[in-house]
């Protein structure tokens, strides 16, 4: 199934990423701007939330990405999906880890012609800044870029057999454009089914691949480094666990992810000050990081880098302040909350608030 | 929405239960306020009434085709361009407008412009305040009599106009096309058919100019309620919500703006993400709270009684009766991996890519409209499907590049 072939099912939105300019421009001058999109161009595949639950809600468990996030990390995505929901801490650091982990499944799930740049991890957050060296972001990005080459390996004969079903097709459709008999159409059917069959093995063996080939799962919640490395994949640190939220095992690099400040004032429609987060909120939010850094002793070189997320807004010295870490930081802030974490997890963690 | 819209008489209905539908809360999208958008139904009036204004009175039909996700308001924005049409027939040099409304799933019986001639008369007779005509004269009318007879032309009057939306076109091309060129070869002078088609592009298109090579056919694609700069325009589906609760409870007791909403209430609607189907149901699920419908104005609302998880509740259940089976077939055809990796995407920060021919994702399905028989083509129409095809070849003798676009 392709993007047009959602779009006539007629359930996807496409959001074009480059504005339409010629939207005033005359139909007739080549150009068709009223055209469905899915010609060219570069679009977000939206679906409107009650439709994503009533997707969602409706799937075997298997169909569903994070089934196991309600035993690991207490938060399922349909609970998550639910809008009238407590948006507290818990909400906010669910939604900045499996964002994160959602952008590296679709990385690794997307073909090469279709994947992003990817040259730093932080590439997996767009709209993000990173301060500090980026050397290790850009192993960590290796990593999963090894991933996916694993992936298009060991799925190269699934692939093989699909583009053989294409040729097939597209060979038996000229045949049918130029003879148009009965038998040529019949072929052209067979093929047609043929077609569908390959590539929908094609897509599953990638997912399968996906399963084998990457560390993309969610784990049971754990504060110490040396489990983390041990257990592999993704989760939320321990309650109460001073210094990082959440962390992403990525090889034998750790990812440490911390969410701090929610958005109070008016500009967020809530009671409370306009404040937003400050230099020295930054360099509180690093320190404790360090603190934890100490507690880790010698395992603290597993640690690639931190993402530092608030959904305060933040001035640009708040983000500078976090080049005085000793280890990379990736920020993300307000103004970037939907770009780096995507509409559904954005929106959710924009509107986390301190209970 | 009945074929013949008569409108009047359900504006003017005022019991709730005629409003709401087969589920607890339900709306009828047609009974409220229509909210136009963004630039759709302008594009359209552009396209079919603009060329009305010309000097010499010729008209030269365009064919427009309306696409896009479901509940977006397509089927409504057939009904809107009549309402636009006869709002503006004086300036149009119009005596008169009618509207006629098809459906081509249900109205399987059209197949040629004969049969619609017929299904316009036999349904217009029941509607009210229309003439009949007797058999005799049915017979020897043209289609171009019908659309006078229909406008109320009488002899030596003024120019009239029918418009005539055909929705989901999708179920039978071949008839659309014949109705199609049936216009196009009508004497505009003194009675014009502006066809509006609505619905799906069917697994055989790609491309509307797949379906239509005609140099006057006109896609127009109708997402959801979007800002001139592609993001989501909260504020319209703000108004459609408040338009729905209208409709149902008679009085405008929800705030003007969004902004002045209640937190959770301005968090629902932004989740619908401009959905204009979701945005009705929430309306309706608004209208059954009993502080809303007690209260006179905005001011009234006790917002603390307001249950909005209710209303959540409500809306889900609603968009899951009424979309069960096509999410079914979603499934169906997706399969669990294409399933996990459509929702994969929806949940992750990047756009993907829709060029065509050099990539490699998923399943593919076929695009060979020129070749290929829409797959609801049924057996008996085999001959015109026939003929379909050779003017496809005539009209558009290039075969295409097949559309591997990417992401599932």
């Amino acid at each position: 199934m392709t993007v047009e072939g959602l779009l006539r099912h007629g359930f996807v939105h496409l959001q074009r990423v480059v504005p339409s300019d010629d939207a005033e421009a005359d139909d007739s001058q080549g150009s068709d701007p009223s055209e469905p999109p899915g010609e060219s161009d570069i679009a977000y595949i939206r679906f409107s939330k009650p439709l994503l639950r009533l997707l969602v809600s409706g799937l075997h468990k298997n169909m569903i990405p994070f089934c196991n996030a309600q035993s690991t990390i207490g938060q399922s995505l349909r609970k998550l999906l639910k809008t009238c929901r407590d948006y507290h801490g818990d909400t906010e650091e669910a939604a900045q880890l499996l964002s994160f982990v959602s952008a590296c499944a679709a990385y690794v799930l997307l073909t090469p012609a279709s994947r992003p740049r990817l040259e730093s991890l932080a590439d997996l957050r767009p709209g993000a800044k990173v301060f500090g060296d980026p050397a290790k972001l850009m192993e960590m990005a290796r990593g999963i870029k090894t991933w996916a080459a694993n992936v298009d390996n060991v799925t190269t004969a699934a692939r093989e057999t699909y583009k053989k079903a294409l040729a097939d097709f597209e060979k038996a459709a000229n045949r049918a454009v130029a003879v148009g008999d009965v038998q040529s159409r019949r072929k052209l059917a067979d093929c047609r089914y043929e077609l569908v069959r390959c590539s929908a093995a094609y897509v599953e063996a990638r997912h399968n691949a996906v399963k084998q080939q990457t560390q993309l799962k969610l784990c049971k919640r754990s504060s110490r480094i040396e489990d983390m490395v041990a257990s592999g994949g993704a989760t939320l640190t321990e309650a109460k666990t001073k210094g990082v939220d959440a962390w992403v095992l990525v090889g034998l690099l750790l990812y440490a992810m911390q969410c701090k400040g929610q958005e109070t004032g008016t500009g967020a429609g809530r009671a409370g000050g306009d404040k937003t987060f400050q230099p020295k909120h930054t360099a509180k939010a690093l320190t404790v990081f360090a603190s934890w850094l100490d507690e880790a002793g010698t395992d603290d070189a597993s640690v690639a880098a931190l993402e530092l997320l608030t959904t305060k807004r933040m001035t640009k010295d708040s983000k500078c302040r976090a080049s005085q870490c000793a280890k990379p930081v990736v920020v993300v802030a307000r103004d970037v909350l939907l770009q780096s974490l995507g509409m559904v997890f954005g929106g959710i963690a924009a509107r986390c608030q301190k209970r | 929405m009945p074929y013949y819209v008569r409108r009047l008489e359900t504006e003017t209905d005022e019991h709730n239960d005629r409003l709401t539908g087969r589920y607890k809360n339900e709306v009828s999208g047609h009974l409220v306020t229509y909210v136009s958008p963004g630039e759709a139904l302008h594009r359209a009036v552009k396209h079919l009434v603009s060329p009305l204004m010309s000097i010499d009175k010729r008209y030269t039909t365009r064919r427009v085709y309306i696409s896009g996700p479901t509940g977006s308001g397509k089927s409504r924005l057939g009904w809107e361009l009549y309402c636009k049409v006869d709002r503006d027939k004086r300036k149009l040099g119009l005596v008169n407008v009618a509207f006629v409304s098809i459906n081509m799933a249900k109205d399987t019986h059209i197949k040629t412009v004969a049969d619609l001639v017929q299904h316009i008369l036999r349904t217009r007779a029941t509607a009210s305040g229309v003439p009949e005509l007797n058999s005799v004269e049915t017979h020897q009318l043209s289609f171009e009599a019908v659309a006078r007879h229909l406008a109320g032309w009488k002899a030596g009057g003024g120019r009239t106009a029918l418009v005539l939306h055909v929705d989901e076109f999708q179920h039978n091309p071949s008839t659309v096309l014949l109705i199609q060129d049936a216009i196009a070869a009508m004497n505009h002078t003194n009675s014009v058919i502006l066809p509006i088609c609505t619905g799906l592009y069917n697994k055989g298109f790609r491309h509307h100019k797949d379906l239509d090579a005609s140099d006057h056919s006109h896609a127009i694609y109708l997402g959801y309620l979007s800002a001139a700069d592609n993001t989501t325009d909260h504020d319209a589906a703000w108004e459609v919500v408040r338009n729905a609760t209208i409709a149902v409870i008679g009085r405008d007791v929800l705030p003007k703006a969004l902004k002045d909403a209640p937190p959770v209430l301005r968090y629902l609607v932004e989740d619908l993400g401009g959905w204009p189907m979701a945005a009705v149901q929430l309306g309706g699920q608004l209208a059954a709270q009993e502080p809303l419908k007690r209260a006179m104005s905005p001011a009234d609302v006790v917002w603390m009684h307001v249950s909005l998880n209710v209303c959540e509740a409500g809306m889900d259940g609603i968009l899951k009766a009424r979309y069960r089976e096509p999410v079914t077939l979603l499934e169906t055809t997706l399969k669990p991996a294409g399933i996990y990796k459509l929702v994969t995407l929806i949940l992750s920060p990047f756009p993907v890519c829709l060029q065509r021919g050099d990539t490699e994702e998923g399943i593919i399905i076929a695009t060979y409209a020129r070749i290929h028989p829409p797959l609801s083509f049924s057996a008996g129409a085999a001959k015109r499907t026939d003929q379909w095809h050779d003017r496809r070849r005539s009209s558009a003798p290039r075969l295409c590049a097949p559309a591997t676009c990417c992401a599932l």
